[in-house]
């Protein structure tokens, strides 16, 4: 609690028509962070952008930015967009056409009623900062996806904003010059160190870049939390079935101990687990269990340990280059684990059988 | 390109700008001439100096019109000549939404509706011209009553042939004889539904309109019977002034039953070889009526205009270059046109006597005579 | 935050003056027609109007000119169109160039054309015959003739249509027929119509609407043939002395009615289906059918249409002009290209006042116009496309339903309007402006639709992120991107009102004559070789102005042809 409130957003919400984007949602967002907003389409994550930048006007709740009330609608204070000294880098970029990539920059830099000479010199800077110098002169028409995007970031940091957001901007990008922008807009930001607030569907992209992640579904806050903490603790089977893969197995609490705890799976077999970090369970508790490809060892032959094996049979697999996936039947369920590429088995109807660690399963408690 | 943008908008908002202050009406002088009884030249002359314009609603061809301006002007160079063109029917109407709503655009108005002169009179829409210097030398028939319009030209209505289709022997003088099968589909003359000149021809055709008194011609003898023995024949009606010249010269119809004497006498000039002569039934002299704006904003200058037209200097140039038959008591159009009729043998239509209802009725009976659809 | 924000009050302002400019004239329309000469209540109008069977006849004539010309021009329209956007017929850039040509073309110029050819006794067609020894003769003043000069100048305008409607289906609809297996034609039947056919209808309903607004044509035509139409019964009823306006104005209410009704029955009759078109502003390009040799056959058919549309009228009004008097007996064919004589073209020029007074109102009413209209179109055009003011869509409609005053009633409307206190604008030429800019708002609207739909709306949010007021974002931003769609809203305006003649034969007054006074005045007093120089003289204005205009803002020209038809509804 040492570090700054940058953005603090409380009990927002947005109604188009029937439609509600965005149901009750409160998050934070602290100074000189990498945060990050991330869903399946139609979950809110762009309409909060918008509504923090000040595009979209809530029907609830209330927006400070920077210990500045923008919006509230109790108190009838709403700040407009052009006010709020933000910068924003559309999906779309939102580069004008009809002038040079100088131009473009200096746009808001001329609305603030800088001197010529020092408008020239900042657009200079920031050309280098996003690696697009001598390209001044240009028109939007003349540049590829890539540096068209540069442009747009570079218009808004030109300015030195206070808050930076950015609405999925590398979504129309190529796989590769996707991988290579991410890491430069990383190290920009850490360089930089302006409050971000990114938004995403690509859960790779969230987990690379941000600080924290704000997962939502459906208009609310379905998870928020570092990247490793959404990952390896999702709270919920939408952040764990959002965020990587998984394999959900429902079973029933049998017994509980102290260090250690049974589940029963509900198509036969048992899975037992150490759960030090989970909430105490009681017994004919319905869980659900989560576990990831990753988590399973595949072996060729029966393991000695015993405990957490099981037999499987290979449905289908498919190489993928750094790893072998492979859609296997246990306990009556199809299950998805994988191998390094070296692993034996390929062939379908193969046995093989399959050991987790019990540090690795995670529970969810169903309602 | 904002530039060209700005550019044009600056251009087109100070054009509106220009425009507005061309279009502000100057306050009328302040003058009642109408109170004296008789103004001299040298006064009119004075008053037009100070004025120096006109601005003459004329119903007149634009040769007509152009040629009698400029030589206004040749004579006084210190005005400037303005004319509006429009039919007589335009013109008429004009006149009365203009009048009527307190914009005095027009000085000096010929409309062909020679029957609307009467009623603008009577509205008070007309100044006097009977004590401008040269009304005296004018015969009586050109005189309107109250003296506040005038004829300044007659036109009297005269029939016409191709000459490269007819030999003047082969035409009849007689109009009866176009209602036989020899002249079938071979003649043509004005509309009276849609032209002016040709229904004032058909009234003196029709045998039942009002005659002026001071007239000496006589009745056509025609009558609606003969409208109607005329349709049958297959008779054309060829619309307004020029296009019923353009029947005649391009040989569709090679017989031209009545046109002004004046039309003729233009198209000849032009190059139209068209022959022509006055029927045995004799023919109408039609009014070319002229008066002035009781609200003129140059009272003087209009005045002198018609005084001008009046003058002999004026009804020289209306004859000989225009092809008129002129109204001064001391000049003869036969001596410059030869064959033309003297104004007082033909019959002329009693304006002051007509009424819109006869009118209305006369023009619905003379129509369905000529089209055939008369009961 | 009560204080309102400067484009709240341009918008609300802009509003205020289109509705005023629509709603006050059609309003005095409406009273006019139950107001006697000293401006009292009365019904006697209507008793008279409805038992004078004139009235009936003149509507009937309209009914059946627009009915059966529309079929037509529908017809050969579409064949058209589908001649030039599906198939490999040479030359077919060409074509849709040329037929731009009727559209700065006052639609008077058409009827007078085919006059000076298809005259019964002195057409020069019916000449030709005679030399030729033929009895036959074509007679172009009668209804076949009037339907004829009429579809002639519909044609081109249900051309464009079609073609931009065309444009706007994705191949890929067609394309999923194709593969399905069905032939080249069943696809077309199946799919391309049936989907072409909202549009269509919506332009058969616009041609309608067109068809009433060839004043030009019904005059120049139909009133020597006898043939009264509603639109030349109000000219009529305006020019006979007494002025009787309120008859007028039953005229044109009727006129308005069917409209009205029209676009009514459009609707009804689509239901549901209202577009199958998607708005993109994007056209699409689909592959062409390859004719073989009926490409040449295509091309001929193609031809003849462009010759009969825009080249034959032009090429009879140049030589109209060059001689006092048609054609005389005994006169030699060779005669014709003889004597040539531009002295008409001299005295217009140089020595005619009101000639010259005419060119130039016409010239900078209609630049005026267009730029004013613009100007508001594209701030409504704005507020209905992109924000949340209350009553844009009533607006929007507002601003539309000039398409359903033909030139004439338009004209009246605005007669009874402003002779009114404290709008006195009667008499001057101010009445003009207002008239023209009320009728172009429906165009100038499509434009500005259509072009400010294009811009992606983050191209605005992203102005307004940098901090930039609305006024310095409209201004900076919305206008500059929208410009071409602008620039082409204003060339199709200006022209098109260059060649007005409904409106503008009512509202002149003398002193402030328009190109269309003159030509009807001078067409009305049968001076013919005056009427062709000046015709030709306004022709040629007109293109070189749309030509500066086009290279002074390097419009393209598909922008235009895009424009021309007006969108559909």
């Amino acid at each position: 609690m040492s570090k700054k409130m940058a953005v603090k957003a409380v009990g927002l919400a947005k109604f188009f028509s029937e439609f509600a984007a965005v149901k009750n949602l409160d998050v934070t967002i602290e100074e000189g962070e990498f945060f990050t907003l991330l869903g399946p389409s139609g979950c809110g994550k762009t309409t909060t952008l918008f509504m923090i930048a000040g595009l979209h006007d809530p029907d609830r709740g209330e927006i400070t930015i920077n210990d500045r009330i923008v919006f509230s609608r109790s108190q009838g204070i709403n700040v407009p967009a052009e006010k709020r000294d933000i910068g924003m880098v559309f999906q779309s970029y939102a580069i004008w056409p009809h002038y040079t990539v100088f131009e473009n920059i200096a746009y808001p830099l001329k609305i603030r009623k800088f001197p010529k000479s020092e408008i020239r010199d900042k657009v200079a800077a920031v050309l280098s900062l996003v690696k697009m110098d001598n390209l001044g002169d240009r028109y939007p028409g003349e540049l590829s996806g890539g540096q068209q995007q540069r442009v747009a970031l570079a218009r808004a940091l030109v300015y030195s904003p206070s808050l930076l957001l950015l609405d999925e901007p590398l979504a129309n990008l190529d796989y590769k010059v996707r991988e290579v922008v991410r890491f430069e807009l990383k190290e920009l930001q850490r360089r930089t160190k302006v409050t971000t607030i990114y938004v995403t569907h690509d859960q790779t992209e969230a987990m690379v870049l941000s600080d924290r992640i704000a997962v939502l579904e459906k208009g609310e806050l379905a998870q928020e939390g570092t990247p490793s903490e959404i990952y390896l603790k999702p709270k919920s089977k939408f952040v764990a079935d959002f965020i990587g893969l998984s394999n959900f197995i429902p079973g029933v609490v049998n017994r509980v101990e102290e260090d250690y705890q049974i589940v029963k799976m509900e198509k036969g077999g048992e899975i037992r687990f150490s759960g030090i970090n989970y909430h105490r369970l009681t017994p004919g508790k319905k869980v659900l269990l989560c576990l990831r490809p990753e988590d399973f060892v595949l072996h060729t032959e029966r393991p000695e340990t015993g405990l957490n094996v099981w037999e499987a049979k290979i449905r289908e697999s498919a190489f993928l280059g750094n790893i072998v996936t492979y859609w296997v039947e246990m306990a009556g369920q199809v299950l998805r684990v994988q191998s390094h590429p070296y692993f034996d088995i390929e062939r379908k109807g193969d046995k093989i059988f399959l050991s987790i660690r019990e540090k690795q399963i995670k529970i969810i408690e169903l309602p | 390109m904002n530039r060209v943008v700005y550019k044009f908008l600056f251009i087109v908002v100070s054009l509106l700008i220009v425009f507005l202050f061309l279009n502000k009406q100057v306050s009328a002088i302040d003058v009642d001439l109408d109170k004296k009884n008789s103004i001299t030249l040298d006064e009119l002359i004075a008053g037009a100096k100070k004025e120096g314009k006109i601005v003459f609603y004329s119903a007149h061809s634009p040769f007509v019109t152009e040629l009698l301006l400029k030589r206004f002007s040749e004579t006084y160079p210190f005005v400037k000549t303005d004319f509006v063109r429009g039919s007589g029917m335009v013109i008429g109407q004009r006149v009365y939404s203009e009048k009527s709503r307190g914009i005095e655009n027009m000085d000096a108005v010929y409309s062909g509706a020679a029957e609307l002169y009467p009623d603008w009179r009577k509205h008070g829409y007309l100044a006097r011209l009977d004590n401008l210097p040269d009304w005296t030398n004018i015969i009586d028939l050109a005189k309107g009553k109250d003296g506040c319009y005038v004829s300044f030209v007659f036109m009297t209505h005269v029939m016409a042939w191709n000459k490269k289709v007819y030999k003047d022997e082969e035409v009849p003088a007689d109009l009866r004889e176009f209602t036989t099968p020899n002249w079938k589909n071979k003649t043509t003359s004005g509309d009276p539904a849609t032209a002016g000149f040709a229904l004032n021809w058909f009234s003196f055709a029709s045998d039942i309109r009002p005659q002026d008194p001071r007239s000496k011609g006589k009745s056509s003898g025609l009558g609606f019977k003969w409208m109607e023995a005329m349709y049958k024949n297959g008779h054309l009606l060829s619309g307004q002034m020029g296009g019923v010249i353009d029947t005649v010269v391009t040989g569709r119809r090679s017989i031209l039953i009545q046109h002004w004497d004046q039309q003729v006498w233009e198209a000849n000039k032009d190059g139209a070889n068209l022959g022509w002569r006055y029927p045995i039934q004799g023919t109408i002299a039609q009014h070319s009526l002229i008066a002035v704006n009781s609200k003129s904003l140059h009272p003087y200058t209009a005045r002198l205009f018609v005084n001008w037209l009046l003058s002999k200097e004026g009804q020289h140039v209306l004859v000989k270059e225009a092809g008129f038959n002129i109204v001064r008591k001391d000049m003869k159009t036969s001596d410059f046109i030869k064959g033309r009729k003297q104004i007082q043998e033909c019959w002329i239509l009693d304006i002051e006597k007509i009424t819109e209802d006869e009118t209305r009725d006369f023009i619905f009976k003379v129509n369905s005579a000529i089209r055939g659809k008369a009961k | 935050m009560k204080i309102p924000r400067p484009e709240t009050l341009i918008f609300l302002g802009t509003g205020l003056l289109i509705t005023f400019l629509v709603l006050w004239p059609l309003f005095w329309l409406f009273l006019g027609t139950f107001l006697t000469d000293t401006k009292e209540l009365t019904l006697k109008n209507w008793q008279n109007a409805l038992k004078a069977p004139f009235l009936w006849e003149a509507t009937w004539n309209t009914i059946y000119v627009s009915v059966v010309g529309i079929g037509f021009s529908m017809v050969f329209g579409i064949a058209l169109a589908v001649i030039v956007a599906r198939t490999d017929t040479p030359g077919k850039r060409f074509f849709e160039l040329i037929t731009v040509l009727p559209f700065i073309t006052p639609p008077i110029v058409s009827g007078i054309a085919w006059i000076i050819l298809a005259d019964k006794e002195g057409g020069l067609i019916n000449i030709i015959f005679a030399e030729l020894g033929l009895d036959f003769r074509i007679n172009i003043l009668s209804m076949g003739g009037l339907i004829f000069s009429s579809v002639l100048y519909m044609i081109p305008f249900v051309f464009f249509l079609t073609v931009g409607v065309m444009r706007q289906i994705n191949p890929e609809l067609e394309n999923a027929s194709t593969i399905c297996g069905a032939s080249k034609y069943k696809t077309f039947l199946r799919v391309t119509l049936p989907l072409l056919l909202p549009g269509i209808s919506a332009g058969g309903v616009l041609a309608f609407m067109y068809s009433n607004n060839l004043f030009g044509i019904h005059a120049v035509i139909g009133m020597p043939a006898n043939i009264w139409l509603l639109t030349t019964a109000i000219y009529t009823s305006l020019n006979i002395v007494p002025i009787n306006i309120n008859q007028a104005a039953i005229q044109g209410l009727i006129l308005l009615a069917m409209g009205a009704l029209a676009m009514w029955a459009n609707t009804w009759f689509l239901g549901k289906r209202k577009s199958y078109v998607t708005i993109t502003g994007k056209g699409f390009r689909s592959k062409e059918v390859k004719l073989g040799k009926w490409r040449w056959l295509t091309f001929a058919i193609c031809s003849l249409y462009v010759f009969f549309v825009a080249i034959l009228p032009y090429l009879v009004i140049f030589f109209r002009s060059l001689k006092p008097f048609a054609f005389q007996p005994g006169m030699s064919f060779m005669e014709l290209f003889q004597h040539w004589d531009f002295t008409e073209y001299w005295k217009i020029v140089s020595s005619d006042p009101p000639s010259q007074r005419a060119i130039i109102n016409s010239f900078w009413l209609s630049i005026a116009a267009a730029v004013l209209t613009m100007a508001l179109t594209s701030v409504a055009a704005y507020m209905i496309t992109k924000t949340r003011f209350p009553f844009r869509k009533a607006l929007g409609f507002i601003s539309m339903v000039p398409l359903t005053v033909p030139g004439v009633v338009l004209g009246t409307a605005a007669l009874l309007a402003y002779s009114t206190r404290p709008f006195m604008f009667y008499g001057t030429i101010w009445i003009l402006l207002l008239a023209y800019i009320m009728k172009d708002l429906p165009l100038g609207l499509k434009s500005a639709e259509s072009s400010l739909l294009q811009i992606d709306k983050d191209l605005e949010d992203s102005a307004r992120i940098c901090g930039a007021s609305w006024m310095r974002k409209f201004w900076t931003i919305t206008m500059p991107l929208i410009k071409p769609g602008m620039v082409a809203g204003f060339i199709i305006i200006f022209a098109s009102m260059v060649r007005e003649v409904g409106a503008s034969i009512i509202l002149f007054s003398l002193g402030n004559e328009v190109s269309a006074y003159i030509i009807f005045n001078t067409w009305e007093s049968g001076r013919w070789q005056v009427l062709t120089s000046f015709i030709m003289i306004t022709s040629l204005l007109t293109i070189v102005c749309v030509a500066i205009f086009m290279r002074l803002t390097r419009s393209k020209f598909t922008e235009l042809t895009k424009d021309v038809s007006g969108g559909t509804t």
